[in-house]
C-alpha cells in the first residue's frame, strides 16, 4: 500500500465516470436514432492489488472501479417478436396496397363505372322501341355499346398496369433485399473481429440489427444467432446470410398455364446461383408478389368472364333478329372478342346502323321484340350485370378485409415496438439525472485527489521543518 | 405492461394516435364535401350491390317513363284519327241514305256517287295517317303510306308495342286489316272499308235499293268494326296514362331508397366531424403539454 494508491483510486474513478458520461451523451445525442438500444457502461469495484509473498496477503483495500466495458440494453426475445410481427404486417401492406388501387378502377356506384354504362346501352335499346324505323335510335345504340367497349377496355389496361407495377416492386424489393444482405454480411465480419479483439462493436450491432429488421419486413426472413456476435439470416429455410457469405436473390416472371390466358407470367424470387424458387411466403415482396400472381389475375379473369356473358347474351338474341333491310344473322359483338381487352363491335353492325336487329325474325323490321328482349337482359338474374354486380361485391369485401387486417397489425406492431423501446429505448429524464449523478462523482473523485494532493503536500512539504 | 417509456416510443405512439384522428376528420370532411357516404365498394361492400341494383332500377324506370309517353302519344294519335274516320263513316252512311230515298235523279245519284267516293278517298288518306313519320295502320312493315292509292293493304299485322314498366308491354298499335277489315277480290262486301264503299258509290250510281241497302249494311259492319278498335285504343290509354303515374311513384320511391343508402346524412356527419375536431384540438393541446417539459428545464 503506497502513499499514492489513493491518486490512483481517485484517477481510476474520474476515468471511469468520464467514460460514463460520455455514454450517457452518446445516448441522449442518439435518442431518436431509429433502431438505437442504449448504452451503460459496466462499473466494477477494482479489488486490491495482489502482493507477491510465501504467504500473501493485501491490505484489503480496494483500488477503485474500472469498467467493464460498455452495455448494449436489449431484450432479444421482445426483438425477435418485433421483428415476426413486422413480417407479417409487410404481407399485409403488399396485398393491401395491391387490392387498394385495383379498387380505384372500379369506381362503384357511380354514373361512370361500367355498371352506369351497361344501364345506359340496356336503356339505348328500350329507346329503340319508341322510334325502330330510325337510324338515329340505332346509332345511338351503337355508341352506348362503344362506352361500354371502352369502360372494360380501360379497366383491363388499368389492371395490367398495376401488374405491372406490382411485378416491377417486387423486382425493386429484391434488389433493396441484395442490398440489406450484402450490408449485414459486411456488418457481420466487422462484429466478429471485433468480438474476437475483445471490443464491443454496440454501433455495428445496433444497424446490422436495423438492417435485419428491414429485411424481415421485405421478405419474413428468421434470424439465428452466428459465432462471435454474428447472425445468420435465412429466407424459405435457406440462408441469405450465413456469418459474411450472401447469397443473393433475383426475381423471375416464369410461365404459368393458370396465368397464360390472361397473358401474364408468373412472377417469383429465385436464388440467383442455382436459379431455385425462394419460398417466400411472409413480408412484402410476398404481398406484392401473390397481389401479381392471384389478386389481379383472378379480378382480372372475372371481368373477362362478364365480358364474354355480355357477347354471348347479346350475340345469342341479336343474331335470330332481322335488322332494318330484313336480313338476319348479324352479331352485335365481335363474337372473337369475348375478354375485356378484346371486346369490340362486329363488323357487321360497326357504322352500320341499319343492320341492328331489333325485330323478331318472324316479324316485319320495324318490329322492336327482339330489342326488348336484348334490353331485358339487363335484369336478368344471371346475366351479365348480376355477375359484375357480385365482382364488385367480392372485391369491396376482400379490399375492407385486408385494410383491416393492415390496420390491427400495425397496431400489434407498434405496441411490440413499444414494448421492446420501453427496455432498450432512450429516456431523456433518466439520462439526465444519470448525467448529474456522474457529474457529481466526478467533483467528488477531483475533490478526494485535492484531498490526497494536500496530504501528500503537508507529508512532502511540512514534515521535518521544525525549526526552519 | 411497460414500466419504462422512452422518449422517442411516447413521441412515435402519440403521432401515430394524432395521424389517426386526422385521418378520420379528413375521410368525414371528404364525405360531406361529396355528399356521398359510398365512394369505394369497400367503403360498404353489401350496401354497394344494393346501390348498383336501385341505380340500374332508375335507368329502367326513366327509359320506360319515355316509352309510355311515347306510347300516350301514339294511341292519341290513332284515337284521334279513329274520331275522324267515324265522323266520315257517318256522312258516307248520311249520303248513302239520301241516295236511296226516293226521288233521286241520276245526276243526284251521280253527284252522291262522287261525294261517297271523295269521302272514300279521305278516308284513305286519314287511313295513311302518320305520328313522327311512322304510319299508324302499318303494323310492322317499312312502309310510307299503310294503303296504297287504289286502296291495297301495303302493311302487316304485326304488333307495335312499348314497354312501360317491368314485364309489362302494351300493344300500341291497330294495323290496317283490324281497323279496315280486310280485302276480299271475290266480294267486295265481305271486304275491307274501301272496298265497301267503292260497293256504295257503284250502287248509287246504279240506284239499285238492294245494292244500296247491302252496301249499307256492310258499311254498318265496318263502323262497328271501327269502334271496337276505338274501345281498344281508349282501354291502351287508360292503362298507358295510370302507369305513367305509379311509374312516378315508384321512381320517388327509388330515388329515397338510393339515397338512404349512397348518400351521406349531413347532420349526422357534420355532429361526427364537430366531436372528431373537438377530440383532435384536446389531443393536440394535451401532447404540446406533454413533450415539452424535460429535465433540461429545470437544470442550471
Amino acid at each position: 500500500m503506497s502513499n499514492f494508491s489513493a491518486l490512483g483510486t481517485g484517477l481510476s474513478a474520474l476515468v471511469a465516470h468520464r467514460q460514463a458520461a460520455e455514454v450517457i451523451s452518446h445516448n441522449i445525442a442518439n435518442a431518436n436514432t431509429e433502431g438505437y438500444s442504449r448504452r451503460r457502461v459496466e462499473l466494477r469495484a477494482e479489488g486490491p492489488d495482489p502482493v507477491a509473498a510465501v504467504f500473501s496477503h493485501s491490505s484489503h483495500t480496494g483500488t477503485g472501479v474500472r469498467s467493464d466495458g460498455i452495455a448494449r440494453i436489449r431484450d432479444d426475445f421482445l426483438e425477435a417478436q418485433h421483428r415476426n410481427e413486422t413480417g407479417i404486417a409487410g404481407t399485409l401492406e403488399g396485398t393491401a396496397t395491391v387490392l387498394d388501387r385495383l379498387e380505384r378502377s372500379f369506381p362503384e356506384p357511380s354514373d361512370t363505372g361500367i355498371a352506369a354504362q351497361l344501364d345506359d346501352m340496356w336503356a339505348s335499346w328500350q329507346a329503340i322501341v319508341n322510334n325502330p324505323e330510325s337510324e338515329a335510335a340505332r346509332s345511338a345504340v351503337l355508341e352506348k355499346g362503344k362506352l361500354v367497349i371502352q369502360s372494360f377496355q380501360l379497366a383491363d389496361r388499368q389492371i395490367r398496369a398495376q401488374h405491372g407495377d406490382a411485378v416491377t416492386n417486387v423486382g425493386l424489393q429484391v434488389t433493396k433485399v441484395n442490398q440489406l444482405a450484402d450490408q449485414i454480411a459486411h456488418y457481420n465480419s466487422g462484429i466478429r473481429a471485433a468480438s474476437v479483439a475483445g471490443l464491443s462493436p454496440n454501433d455495428l450491432l445496433d444497424q446490422r440489427d436495423q438492417a435485419v429488421l428491414e429485411l424481415t419486413r421485405l421478405t419474413g426472413a428468421t434470424v439465428q444467432a452466428g459465432d462471435n456476435g454474428s447472425v445468420d439470416v435465412f429466407v424459405g429455410g435457406r440462408a441469405l446470410v450465413y456469418r459474411s457469405d450472401v447469397q443473393h436473390l433475383v426475381s423471375a416472371e416464369v410461365d404459368d398455364p393458370a396465368l397464360d390466358p390472361l397473358g401474364f407470367k408468373r412472377v417469383e424470387v429465385h436464388w440467383e446461383i442455382d436459379d431455385s424458387v425462394a419460398d417466400l411466403t411472409t413480408g412484402t415482396i410476398a404481398g406484392y408478389a401473390s397481389g401479381a400472381n392471384e389478386v389481379l389475375p383472378k379480378y382480372l379473369g372475372q371481368l373477362d368472364a362478364v365480358a364474354e356473358q355480355l357477347v354471348t347474351s347479346v350475340n345469342t338474341l341479336h343474331s335470330t333478329g332481322n335488322d332494318l333491310d330484313g336480313d338476319t344473322g348479324h352479331d352485335f359483338f365481335d363474337a372473337a372478342g369475348t375478354t375485356a381487352a378484346t371486346l369490340a363491335l362486329s363488323a357487321d353492325v360497326a357504322g352500320q346502323p341499319r343492320h341492328l336487329a331489333a325485330a323478331d325474325a318472324s316479324a316485319g323490321p320495324l318490329d322492336t321484340s327482339l330489342a326488348q328482349s336484348i334490353a331485358a337482359i339487363g335484369r336478368a338474374t344471371a346475366g351479365p350485370d348480376a355477375s359484375y354486380r357480385s365482382m364488385i361485391v367480392a372485391l369491396g369485401s376482400e379490399v375492407q378485409f385486408f385494410t383491416q387486417q393492415s390496420d390491427v397489425q400495425n397496431s400489434v406492431v407498434q405496441r411490440l415496438d413499444e414494448d421492446r423501446k420501453s427496455v432498450s429505448g432512450v429516456n431523456l429524464d433518466e439520462e439526465m439525472v444519470a448525467l448529474i449523478a456522474e457529474q457529481h462523482a466526478y467533483s467528488a473523485a477531483a475533490r478526494v485527489i485535492t484531498t490526497v494532493d494536500e496530504m501528500l503536500d503537508t507529508l512532502i512539504n511540512r514534515m521535518g521543518v521544525v525549526g526552519r | 405492461m411497460a414500466n419504462r417509456v422512452a422518449t422517442n416510443a411516447a413521441i412515435n405512439r402519440i403521432s401515430s394516435d394524432l395521424t389517426r384522428t386526422f385521418n378520420r376528420m379528413s375521410d368525414v370532411q371528404s364525405q360531406i364535401s361529396s355528399g356521398r357516404r359510398l365512394q369505394r365498394p369497400s367503403d360498404d361492400p353489401s350496401k354497394v350491390a344494393n346501390a348498383m341494383e336501385e341505380r340500374a332500377t332508375r335507368r329502367r324506370l326513366e327509359q320506360y317513363t319515355a316509352n309510355a309517353t311515347d306510347a300516350s302519344g301514339w294511341l292519341k294519335a290513332t284515337d284521334d284519327t279513329l274520331v275522324a274516320l267515324q265522323e266520315q263513316a257517318a256522312q258516307a252512311k248520311a249520303r248513302a241514305t239520301s241516295a236511296v230515298n226516293g226521288g233521286t235523279s241520276a245526276a243526284t245519284r251521280q253527284a252522291i256517287a262522287a261525294d261517297i267516293e271523295n269521302i272514300r278517298s279521305s278516308m284513305l288518306q286519314l287511313a295513311n295517317a302518320t305520328y313522327q313519320g311512322r304510319s299508324l295502320f302499318a303494323g310492322t312493315a317499312a312502309v310510307a303510306q299503310a294503303y296504297t292509292a287504289s286502296g291495297t293493304y301495303d302493311g302487316d299485322d304485326g304488333a307495335v308495342s312499348r314497354t312501360i314498366d317491368e314485364g309489362v308491354t302494351l300493344q300500341v298499335n291497330v294495323h290496317g286489316t283490324e281497323v279496315f277489315g280486310a280485302a276480299d277480290t271475290a266480294d267486295p262486301l265481305a271486304g275491307d272499308l274501301f272496298q265497301v264503299l267503292g260497293a256504295m258509290a257503284d250502287a248509287a250510281r246504279s240506284g239499285s235499293s238492294t245494292a244500296m241497302a247491302a252496301a249499307s249494311g256492310a258499311l254498318d259492319g265496318a263502323i262497328d268494326r271501327m269502334s271496337e278498335a276505338q274501345i281498344r285504343v281508349g282501354g291502351a290509354a287508360v292503362q298507358v296514362d295510370t302507369t305513367i303515374g305509379r311509374n312516378e311513384l315508384v321512381m320517388l320511391d327509388v330515388k329515397e331508397r338510393l339515397s338512404s343508402i349512397e348518400d351521406v346524412d349531413l347532420a349526422e356527419a357534420i355532429i361526427s366531424l364537430r366531436s372528431d375536431e373537438a377530440s383532435y384540438q384536446a389531443a393536440l393541446g394535451v401532447t404540446a403539454r406533454v413533450i415539452q417539459p424535460s429535465l433540461l428545464d429545470f437544470l442550471r
